[in-house]
Formats: C-alpha cells, structure tokens, sequence
C-alpha cells in the first residue's frame, strides 16, 4: 500500500518535473562564495558579542544551562540565549504542551478570563477546522487553559541543549456583527530568552529571526506557497508602560494576490520581571471556506491596539520556569 | 575542490533531485520547490562539517520542511489559504477518471501542510515515524495522528481500493 503511494508519486513527479537549474559545481560554488561572505561580515560582530559576553557574564556555549534555571522558585530565572557562532545556522525547535497545569497556568489562565468575558460586543467561541461555530458560546469552566512547553534550540540541526519554558493560550472571540470569529493569543516567553522588538531571518523574511517572537517592521512583498505578489505592511510603535514596562504595538495589514486583504494587531512587552508577553488580535477571515470573494466588507480586529495593550498590562506576572 | 567540496557536491549530485521532488510535493510549485531546495543545500554547505557524518539528508529535508510548512503564520493562512482544500473533491473526481496518477497527486497537494509533510515523508520517503517526527519537529504522537488524519481525508478525495486499505 505504501509502495503504491511511492510509486504512483514517483511516476507523477518523474513525467511533471520540468529541468532543474540545480547543479553540484553551482551549489559548491555559490555556497563557498557565501560561506566567505559570511566570515568577513561576521569578523566584527563576534568580537562585539564576545565581548559581550565575557563583561555581561553570559560566557555561555550554546548548550550549557543557565545554573539559575532551575533553583529559582520565587524569582524569575535568566534563559539568556546561546552566543551566536559564526556560520551556525540556530533554530527553534518547539514542543508540545508538556505541562497542562501549574501555579502560572492557573494564575494566568484565571486571570484571562474576566478579561475576555468584559471585552464588549463580543463572546468567545469554540470553531472546528470546516469553518463553523461549535456548541454554546464558552463559559468560565470551557474556557481554554493556558498551557506550558518547552521549546529548545538546534545549531545546524543538533540539539544545543537550551530550552526554554513557553505559556500560551488561544481561542476565537466572535464579535457582535461579524459572521466569524477573530483569533486571539496570549504567549509567555521567559526572562533572556528572546529579544525584545522585531527582526526577520534573513533567509526567509516572513519568518521571525530565531532570537525574536515577531518578524521586521515595515514594507514587505514576498512569495508564499510559491505564489509571489503576497504584500505585508507593519506599522510599529514603541511605548512605555505605567510600571516601566517597555511595550512595542504592530499593526499588520496584508494583502494577498487578487487583494483579498487580511489585519492582524499585536502587542508585546517586556515587563520589569524580564519576561515577555505577546498579545495578538487576528481579524476574521475575509472569505467564507472555498471562496475567493470576500464577504466581510471590513475584517479587522475587534480589539485596538490600545485596548490590546490595556489586556496585556492587566495579565499577571508569573514565574515561567 | 576541497574533501569538503567534493564531498558535498556528491551529495548534491546524488539527492538534489529527490529533494526537489519533496519540497515540490510539499508546496505544488517547481519554481517554489527549487528556490527552497537551493537555499537549503546552501544551508547545508555551510554545516557540512557539522552534519557530513551525521545524517545530512535529514537536515535538508528539516529545512525544507520547515520553510515550507511554516510555523509563524499558520493561525492567519491557515484560515485564509485552506479554503481551496474544502472545494476539490468533486474537481478531483473528474480528474481521476482521465488520470489516476495526476488525482494521487493533486489530492496530496489538497491536504493541510502538516498532514501532507507527514504523509509525504512516511509513505513517499519512507521515513519511520521517529524520523518523521524530527522532520516536522513534533511528537512521534502527532505524527501519527497526522498521518492517520491525511489518509483519512485522502480516501475522501481519491476513491481508490487500495487507499481505502491502508492504515493510518
């Protein structure tokens, strides 16, 4: 069974494939011209991380663990990120829920509640995969958990040995009016583990860099799925909380071939723990399932930025570890 | 040519047209396919020293895999670009009269990412579940859970016997 599935693919590839442009001696080729590129670009940056590093006291090889880590109980631990290395390619690798309660689980998601069940004109909603509002509007027992992770880190497709703990909870919030729902989350990422901002990698810019949780501000046109003409505009602005908190909002309008135009708001900010939450609105989506025709005249988010990040001020600060 | 060099063209020689055939039944575009497939040699070659003894076939198609199932944004596309998913069958019914092979095909390409990730590497690549599960970055757990959720979906869309017969 599985050979007919090989070999029935095999046959489809082998008579569709048109000719390839990939060559051994082009790759080794381009790949030693970028692999010099990258040594004399980086020469000045690792003096300056390494620097960094020794007088910060994050002298840290990627994969040694933080010795904080795990004997702070009441104080937030330090996941500072492993110095980069030059020409190593570091990626995230993230888990899967592997706690469903604590003490932060509990105490965040008490207090997400209230404040999604205060939201005005709108209800938080169950939705399936085909579209469709499931069940009764979600209640105080329904209402979904956060939950914990561990995601760790690769170099070059090796496990480094660094994790770190993420909270995170999502659910769809249905505003009065709109024939679906918003998506909103919450994540929590932990003290050193993350930079603050956003800046995309810059082999794939609609992706976050690995040291970041959003990708770059700005103008942005790219392919996605193969299909080119995608178009993302992010707006950002850098505030200061009441409590010192330092706060960056993104407003994200996209717009993908044929116009179908899509918003996202988001809200991240670094509290005077260390830690980073990030709080995201995703509008509901444009088109019903199976159609390219809108019928959302106006699908941005029910939320603002400001009553985003009002949200976010009003979370708990929590121990992640 | 350095040991490296050589070394790596070999690799390059030998896989860059399996790789290729992967991303492209990952994201259903040639074009697409071999941009990916080239910045993840590229990636490779920076690594060869790292990953040459290890197993430098599955840091690809990690990559690869990657890239094409993207992570960051699949709350948003996922809604917004699944839509053709919901509207195929009865395209593909007409298809698989003329061409059974061109239905497999287009009915993979039909499949959430990750469902299709998960089947193209188990049953196409014949990766064990493990192996798949480091691919996509995952739990053996959801592998399987995928695997079996894409075959379900494939039986719906390919009225075939004998993928009717195969187990999740």
């Amino acid at each position: 069974m599985t050979d007919f599935i090989r070999d029935a693919l095999d046959r489809q590839l082998d008579a569709a494939a048109p000719p390839s442009g990939l060559t051994s001696g082009g790759l080794t080729h381009l790949g030693r011209r970028r692999v010099l590129r990258k040594r004399l670009g980086l020469t000045g940056v690792t003096a300056v991380l390494l620097a960094a590093a020794v007088t910060g006291g994050l002298a840290l090889a990627p994969g040694t663990p933080d010795p904080g880590v795990h004997a702070a109980t009441t104080t937030q631990a330090d996941y500072p990120l492993p110095v980069p290395q030059p020409g190593v390619e570091y990626r995230w690798q993230p888990g899967n829920s592997d706690i469903t309660e604590n003490q932060a689980t509990r105490e965040l998601s008490a207090a997400l509640w209230p404040l999604i069940d205060a939201v005005p004109n709108a209800t938080p909603v169950a939705y399936d995969s085909n579209g469709q509002v499931v069940g009764a509007p979600l209640t105080a027992s329904t209402f979904p958990s956060f939950t914990r992770r561990t995601d760790r880190i690769d170099a070059d497709g090796v496990p480094t040995g660094y994790e770190r703990p993420v909270y995170t909870q999502f659910h769809w919030l249905k505003f009065d009016g709109m024939i679906r729902p918003d998506v909103f989350s919450v994540s929590y990422r932990p003290k050193g583990s993350y930079e603050f901002g956003g800046a995309s990698d810059p082999d794939n810019p609609t992706m976050p860099d690995w040291r970041h949780v959003a990708e770059s501000c700005g103008h942005m046109e790219y392919a996605f799925r193969g299909e080119p003409g995608w178009v993302s505009d992010t707006t950002c602005a850098e505030l200061t909380g009441p409590g010192g908190e330092r706060i960056m909002t993104m407003g994200q309008t996209t717009v993908a071939p044929g116009g179908i135009t899509s918003y996202s708001r988001s809200v991240m900010i670094q509290t005077p723990d260390g830690n980073l939450r990030l709080v995201q609105d995703f509008g509901p989506t444009p088109t019903v399932y199976g159609s390219d025709t809108p019928d959302i005249a106006d699908p941005r988010p029910g939320l603002s930025l400001e009553r985003l990040t009002e949200l976010a001020l009003a979370l708990p600060a929590v121990i992640l570890q | 040519m350095t040991d490296k060099d050589t070394e790596f063209a070999q690799f390059v020689t030998e896989r860059a047209a399996r790789l290729r055939g992967f991303a492209y039944l990952l994201c259903g575009d040639w074009h697409r396919a071999e941009d990916v497939v080239q910045t993840a040699l590229l990636k490779l070659y920076r690594a060869w020293g790292r990953v040459r003894t290890g197993a430098p076939d599955a840091y690809v198609r990690r990559i690869i895999a990657t890239v094409l199932v993207d992570q960051h944004r699949l709350a948003w596309f996922r809604r917004v670009k699944v839509t053709a998913d919901h509207s195929l069958p009865e395209e593909v019914a007409v298809d698989e009269r003329a061409d059974q092979r061109l239905t497999l095909t287009r009915a993979l390409l039909r499949l959430p990412k990750r469902q299709r990730a998960a089947i193209v590497l188990r049953y196409w690549e014949d990766l064990p579940v493990e192996q798949t599960a480091r691919v996509l970055g995952c739990s053996t757990g959801a592998v399987k859970n995928l695997t079996m959720r894409g075959l379900t979906t494939l039986r719906g869309l390919v009225t075939d016997p004998v993928l009717e017969s195969i187990e999740g």
